[in-house]
């Protein structure tokens, strides 16, 4: 069991290394695209343009630093509450059931980071508020299995 | 990056090539841009359109500033991002 969880976790990692790889190269484009809208804006005289790329420049800019410096604590946070308080099998089951579900938390929210980041980048804003909330719904699952877990451990039989 | 590092190469390659498109594309907005605006500040002196003039150098100006800003401003951007980056998964 534990050797399965250090390789499904070896890959998830490798997963959050390249997704973050991915929100710095989408980033970079982003904020390119944004400024050849402004210098567009420029060309044909249209204030609302520039003032459009300059607003998403900063936005772009954001939400990547919500996601590099926020992400990691939220992730952290919200695995702090896994199982515990077993014995036997079932904590092993737990400890290793704990342990993904934290991976696959955190990669989902870096999935829900780049889709708004992807979003920023082309001018949307509707990427932002979903990403947000699959963040709190993930949030809310991992508190959920710290309640469910105990549950689950009294009804096979702590010692 | 381990099993992900073909896939991100080929992405990396892609996203520079569009990098290097739309610096391209970029450079020609702003020729254009500047020669516009050069053509409206000599039609403005010509006939005496002195805010057609003024208009103009304001309008080359702020061409050269986007320009200038995505050129030296986004590379220093990108460079604080990287360094940004979580490198460690935080369940490690």
């Amino acid at each position: 069991m534990t050797q399965a969880g250090i390789i499904v976790k070896n890959i998830m990692s490798q997963a959050w290394i390249m997704i973050m790889a991915l929100i710095v190269l989408i980033a970079f484009l982003g904020m390119l695209a944004q400024v050849f809208k402004g210098a567009s804006g420029a060309l044909l005289g249209t204030n609302l343009w520039v003032a459009e790329a300059v607003a998403g420049v900063l936005g772009i800019l954001v939400v990547v630093l919500f996601g590099f410096m926020g992400l990691p604590a939220i992730v952290r946070a919200a695995s702090v509450g896994t199982v515990g308080g077993s014995c036997g099998p079932i904590s092993e089951v737990g400890q290793f059931a704990g342990s993904l579900i934290g991976a696959i938390g955190g990669i989902r929210m870096a999935i829900a980071v780049f889709q708004a980041v992807a979003s920023a980048a082309v001018g949307g804003s509707g990427g932002m508020s979903t990403a947000l909330t699959e963040m709190a719904e993930t949030v809310f699952g991992m508190l959920l299995i710290t309640v469910a877990a105990p549950v689950a451990a009294a009804f096979f039989g702590v010692c | 990056m381990g099993i992900f590092q073909t896939v991100y190469d080929k992405i990396q390659l892609l996203a520079g090539d569009a990098w290097g498109f739309m610096i391209g594309i970029l450079i020609i907005v702003a020729l254009l841009g500047g020669a516009y605006y050069a053509l409206q500040g000599a039609a403005g002196m010509a006939f005496g359109g002195s805010k057609m003039a003024a208009m103009s150098i304001i309008g080359i100006v702020s061409i050269v500033i986007l320009v200038l800003s995505a050129f030296l401003l986004l590379p220093a951007l990108g460079d604080m991002l990287k360094s940004s980056a979580p490198i460690a998964p935080p369940w490690q």
